[in-house]
């Protein structure tokens, strides 16, 4: 508690005084070029080192067009930037991941516990400190990182955010808590773009939206010419044994975005845990299994080859009275990892699926190839997932 | 030589006293066969019931079908033949010997302890098997069958561990009942705080699990579950209904035992030990189904009193009634899901408790 205590004396103490723009002198709001240059010949008389309220008043003009930028949030809150980003906390994976694509890497200061246990993908985050997670967070360790920014998810684990959100205004006003949730693919873009300009990484952004949309476009466009009555039933099941998913659930929109017809699209929750029987009766034609965490807690970039899922998928096709099911006879049962399917790297898996429900229609798709090209291009990773790791199966 | 109750009664008397205390005896009896019988026939009725109720969309005339070509060894329907005998069969007869068991362990353990709230889920060895799981579940690597074989044999062991918790802390401070319920509800508290430490550091999915394991549930039965819960009951039912006399002796208090050359200490041990194996033999496979336990002896004793002998098969038979009543529930209220049993067993439970309740005038306790 006295640790706390001194923290946050040391931080407030050392907390910049957050009135307004730097070097915005008329009070308009708005840092000209007039404000700037005679700032910086201020500072070149003076031969001073360049100052922090300089160099973001110097940020700002050139990103921001030398006014706040404002913001709204994927949790619909409306935020207003002054500063720059500097040191920022990301509470989740999804997040690290596209701040990697948008080569924003240096700012973090914190990390997400599970992180840690993300040896193989986030190598460079091993010694990062980490602030624990969104339902169990270490709130000592996340002021001790001393952030000015954290990103935390927007739409999901709403009374674990408020509750975080709630400490850090009480601890430390200043810190700016920004909602994204950079998984979900119908607001992925959106989110990058805003996330980029907040750090002024508009370029990046732009690199990596024109390898994404593409992906996700074409993907769109030819499932738009497949009528619904001829779309593929497909039962979808997450981690744990019959738990599927249907509307309200991220699972059941990537089933859906890829041409599949969901068997529990009628179901009253999200996550519901569906009767074996139901499965039978409504025979699905494409089966999907999800693993990477609960009772399928394998694969994913730290599983040294696909191995893992090879047991996972046999238990598939040995389930009571699945040989009735025409996905089992048709041999179009696949098990997919998360890591490629719930994340940000979501429209990998988006290919996947498109490509085992249509793959006529798919042929000339190969998601090995667009996984091998964001992992080299945009996540810098020297990582094969052709000889590494266990993402799909068979 | 031991006294046993009721056998004084029907040493033949020929004063006219004698003649009418062997009559009430007798019809006494009488009715009590009648109930179990009549309890029989409900706990058929319901399985037939269960046996048709489902997501599958069978008529009931489809599944007697698909019994009848199986029993002739004619060509079966291979879709019907799965939903009912991979899916349902062993799911419905494990539900009723699980709600057997559970009722005649709450039954056993409310007369050794001479409590009417002992049971294995008021008394730690619930919370014993719940902690095991979750670290499992928590800790756990593998997939598939192995992790719930994992899970499996951590609430079995745990479930063990309890009992013998409370069997050696009573055996220090005097194995009377009074000890025994006071280790009990101290190893209760003690396992339920570590379940909750696990749970405050595992991830969002692994305590969905623990609560959904927490939950109870007959979704993961098997046929060879069915039979490793069938064969248990086997070898422990008839021990306990052997042991029926020495438990109503028990009941009387230790002094009135000891008087009729009941080995208290002993007995009391012993018949904990079978408990603690047959609730860990139910629960290790569905969770914590905690009610029955508690609510079938005594819904059973307001209807024959608290004579063991009866006691024990009338609370089972109840006890599965109750849990296959559940189960159809569970199986019908929301479509093509499964509400965990855990949860339909205290909704069914308690407004046939509760009318009992207020409407018994007999202090059945």
């Amino acid at each position: 508690m006295n640790r706390l205590i001194i923290l946050l004396l040391a931080f407030v103490l050392c907390s910049p005084v957050m009135a307004g723009l730097p070097y915005d002198t008329n009070s308009d709001n708005t840092i000209s070029s007039d404000e700037l240059g005679s700032a910086i010949l201020k500072n070149l008389e003076t031969n001073d080192p360049v100052s922090s309220d300089l160099s973001d008043a110097a940020w700002i003009y050139w990103h921001w067009n030398g006014t706040p930028l404002t913001v709204t949030d994927t949790a619909n809150q409306t935020i207003i930037l002054e500063k720059p980003v500097h040191r920022l906390v990301a509470f989740d994976g999804s997040t690290l991941e596209t701040l990697r694509s948008l080569n924003a890497t240096d700012l973090i200061v914190g990390v997400s516990k599970n992180t840690h246990d993300e040896r193989e993908f986030f190598p460079e985050f091993q010694q990062t400190p980490s602030i624990g997670t969104v339902w169990s967070p270490d709130m000592e360790a996340l002021i001790e990182t001393r952030p000015d920014t954290v990103f935390i998810y927007g739409s999901i684990s709403r009374d674990s955010v408020q509750a975080i959100e709630e400490q850090l205004k009480t601890l430390d006003p200043s810190i700016r808590v920004l909602h994204f949730d950079l998984f979900r693919p119908e607001i992925y873009p959106d989110e990058v773009i805003k996330v980029a300009k907040i750090l002024g990484k508009e370029g990046e952004a732009q690199a990596f939206m024109d390898f994404y949309e593409p992906v996700m476009s074409t993907i769109g466009e030819r499932i738009a010419s497949i009528p619904l009555n001829e779309r593929k039933t497909v039962y979808f099941e997450s981690w744990n044994a019959y738990k599927s998913a249907a509307p309200g659930s991220g699972y059941h929109e990537k089933v859906e975005f890829a041409g599949g017809k969901n068997i529990f699209a009628d179901a009253t929750n999200p996550y519901p845990v569906v009767d074996p029987e139901a499965i039978l009766r409504l025979k699905p034609e494409i089966v999907i299994k999800q693993v990477g965490a609960g009772e399928s807690n394998v694969g994913g970039y730290n599983d040294p080859n696909a191995k893992q899922l090879v047991p996972v998928y046999e238990s598939l096709l040995n389930r009571t009275g699945w040989n009735t099911l025409p996905a089992i006879q048709n041999g179009n049962v696949h098990v997919i990892h998360s890591d490629i399917l719930g994340s940000a790297s979501h429209f990998i898996g988006l290919e996947y699926l498109a490509k085992w429900f249509y793959p006529d229609k798919f042929s000339d798709i190969d998601p090995i190839r667009t996984h091998i090209e964001y992992l080299t291009r945009f996540q810098h990773l020297q990582y094969d997932p052709e000889t590494r790791g266990g993402f799909v199966y068979p | 030589m031991i006294l046993k109750p009721g056998v004084a009664l029907s040493i033949p008397d020929t004063s006219s006293k004698g003649r009418s205390l062997t009559r009430i005896y007798l019809r006494d009896k009488i009715q009590k066969i009648i109930l179990m019988g009549g309890l029989i026939f409900l706990l058929l009725l319901l399985l037939c019931i269960s046996i048709t109720v489902g997501s599958a969309g069978l008529t009931p005339g489809e599944v007697g079908m698909t019994f009848i070509s199986s029993l002739l060894g004619s060509q079966t329907n291979s879709y019907s033949t799965a939903i009912v005998f991979g899916l349902r069969l062993h799911r419905v007869l494990f539900g009723a010997c699980a709600g057997f068991g559970l009722a005649i362990c709450g039954a056993v353990m409310q007369g050794i302890l001479r409590n009417p709230l002992a049971s294995p889920f008021t008394l730690g060895i619930s919370s014993a098997a719940a902690f095991g799981a979750s670290i499992a579940i928590v800790c756990g690597v593998g997939i598939g069958i192995w992790n719930e074989g994992f899970i499996v044999t951590n609430a079995f062991v745990f479930t063990l561990l309890a009992t013998m918790g409370i069997y050696l802390m009573a055996k220090r401070r005097g194995m009377t009942a009074e000890t025994m319920v006071l280790a009990g509800i101290l190893i209760m508290y003690l396992f339920s705080a570590m379940t909750s430490f696990l749970q405050f550091f595992a991830s969002a999915e692994h305590n969905q699990e623990i609560v959904f394991w927490t939950f109870g549930s007959l979704s993961r039965t098997t046929w060879e579950k069915t039979v490793a819960i069938f064969t248990i009951l086997v070898f422990s039912v008839p021990y306990l209904l052997w042991k029926s006399w020495d438990i109503n002796a028990l009941a009387e208090g230790d002094e009135i035992a000891k008087g009729l050359g009941v080995a208290a200490d002993r007995t009391r041990a012993l018949c904990m030990g079978v408990i603690s194996i047959i609730t860990a033999g139910i629960i290790c496979f569905t969770g914590t189904i905690g009610f029955i336990g508690l609510v079938a002896p005594h819904i059973a004793r307001m209807l024959i009193g608290a004579d063991m002998r009866y006691l024990i098969p009338i609370s089972g038979l109840i006890g599965a009634a109750l849990l296959t009543g559940a189960d159809i529930l569970s199986r019908s209220i929301l479509q093509d899901q499964i509400i965990p049993v855990g949860i339909m067993t205290a909704f069914i439970g308690i407004p046939f408790f509760g009318y009992l309740f207020m409407r018994v005038r007999r202090e059945y306790w």
